[in-house]
């Protein structure tokens, strides 16, 4: 318990001054929004997005977080199994209280909306394919997932990095980039995307949460003889 | 507290920084592990506190090995010159953090240290000099009251007023609470007189291991010609060799107490010796 409650603890004041930062100059930029919607001329829509530049951050933050924190705790004689629990375990939570967060704050600006009657302000959400009205439960859900397979998915990159330098590292980039384009030359983007859409959102969720797991038991087990030092 | 180190040997791509090692260290005690730039030193800490994994051969600490073991490994506390603390953190955050992690983190002793280095608990260790870093590693390294406490190069940009409290306190902590130190350090005459035993590496392999109260019965300088010298170090191990003029001077590791010829024999500091297989190590790279 004490592991979980140290991990936590360091977990938190390392990356506390980050998130804060972000989602001041977000909350800034829709406020802006806001006001600008308020006090210009008629006829100016505004289109924001909130949760991409949330999931860009988490990729990026899950990007550093090996080479961040790794050799810290393994000095602390905690085993790379126990590590990559706590890990995990943050990675989970973060993403709960994040997405919750997130959720809240589109019911939120729906609200000022309703309340000052603005027709032209827009908020988009990867779930308005499936449903509209984007309801908090929803949203919450489908973030939730998307910010966890994101932390893991930049634990991946960084994990390349780490074990395989940079030469490793940015072929693996490069393989992952060239596999869209390889879609869009054999054109089996459009199948893929139709056959995404056709899909019901739970089981959306439970696909992309399912890879998130397997993709961190998968650095886990790679993590099992990682030298703390990386290439 | 028993570390048995069997033929150990850990590779890198294009290098060996440790061949076929082997010893073993008993505690409570402090030991000097020294030796050049290059030798090892790091590379075999970083593998005792389950940094590194060993490419061959095997570490244990009271019979257990070492990588990977929860209950090994918290026993150990290792400070390493840099990277031992989140930026982010604060000076207090990071010692409330070793609480979690330190089954026998002693705060009453932690605060106490920092009043004594004068640190500012509210800073972070981002904005702290170099010195301030080493200090709250040295309290970290004491205050975890971990039963085998590694130092390696503790007190980089600390000033002399700041090692000698160092040394003061590794002297009444070791009084208190015994438990193996283990120093790897560069400033070899200020502290040398603190050592109980010393293990010298040298270009990865183990050059000797002694009790440090025998090293002047065991470690000594002659001079003389060629022969002479020759003669002397029949039956003892030569660690160092130079002709200067005629004058040939050898560093003997001595098998027996006797020396065989009258020769001129000297003391050899430990970091004399140290300066003389740095030479070496830089006339073989010469070479």
């Amino acid at each position: 318990m004490n592991l979980i409650k140290g991990s936590f603890y360091v977990f938190y004041q390392s990356y506390k001054r980050q998130y804060l930062i972000f989602w001041t100059i977000l909350l800034a930029i829709v406020l802006f929004s806001i006001f600008m919607v308020l006090t210009l001329v008629d006829g100016f829509t505004v289109y924001l997005m909130v949760s991409i530049p949330v999931y860009v951050f988490f990729i990026i933050m899950g990007s550093k977080w090996l080479t961040n924190t790794f050799s810290y705790f393994i000095r602390f004689g905690v085993s790379r199994i126990q590590y990559a629990g706590m890990t995990g375990l943050f990675f989970i939570a973060w993403s709960l209280v994040t997405a919750i967060f997130t959720a809240s704050l589109h019911q939120g600006i729906f609200f000022i909306n309703r309340v000052l009657e603005i027709d032209y302000f827009t908020i988009f959400h990867p779930m308005l394919f499936i449903d509209s009205t984007l309801p908090f439960h929803l949203v919450f859900l489908f973030d939730f997932v998307i910010l966890f397979f994101f932390l893991v998915s930049g634990l991946l990159l960084n994990y390349v990095f780490f074990q395989f330098g940079m030469v490793g590292g940015y072929t693996f980039i490069g393989v992952m980039a060239f596999i869209p384009l390889l879609g869009i030359m054999l054109k089996w983007y459009e199948p893929v995307f139709r056959f995404i859409g056709d899909q019901s959102f739970w089981s959306l969720c439970s696909v992309i949460g399912l890879i998130g797991v397997l993709v961190y038991v998968i650095v886990t087990l790679s993590l099992k003889k990682l030298s703390a030092i990386p290439v | 507290m028993k570390i048995q180190v069997s033929n150990v040997t850990k590779k890198y791509k294009d290098k060996v920084a440790l061949n076929n090692v082997s010893f073993t260290i008993e505690g409570p005690k402090i030991v000097g592990f020294l030796g050049h730039n290059g030798a090892g030193k790091t590379t075999f800490l970083n593998m005792l506190s389950g940094i590194l994994p060993t490419t061959n051969g095997e570490l244990r600490v009271n019979g257990m090995h070492v990588f990977n073991t929860a209950t090994v490994l918290r026993d150990i506390c290792f400070v390493a010159e840099t990277g031992n603390f989140q930026m982010e953190m604060t000076v207090d955050q990071s010692l409330k953090a070793n609480r979690y992690f330190y089954p026998n983190w002693d705060e009453e002793l932690a605060r106490k240290l920092l009043k004594v280095f004068a640190l500012p608990p509210k800073a972070k260790v981002k904005s702290l000099s170099k010195g301030m870093s080493s200090a709250l590693g040295i309290i970290t390294g004491l205050a975890s009251r971990a039963p085998i406490t590694i130092f390696d190069e503790p007190y980089i940009g600390l000033d002399v007023a700041g090692r000698s409290k160092f040394y003061d306190l590794l002297i009444e902590e070791q009084e208190i609470d015994p438990r193996l130190f283990i120093l790897s350090t560069h400033l070899i005459d200020e502290v040398s007189n603190l050592f109980d035993e010393v293990l010298i590496l040298n270009e990865g392999e183990l050059l000797l291991q002694k009790d440090y109260l025998e090293w002047d019965e065991t470690i000594l300088a002659i001079r003389g010609s060629s022969e002479e010298v020759a003669n002397a170090a029949i039956g003892h191990e030569v660690i160092y060799e130079q002709t200067f003029m005629n004058e040939k001077m050898a560093v003997l590791y001595l098998k027996n107490p006797v020396l065989n010829e009258e020769v001129k024999a000297e003391r050899v500091s430990l970091q004399d010796l140290l300066v003389y297989l740095s030479k070496q190590q830089k006339e073989g790279y010469a070479l």
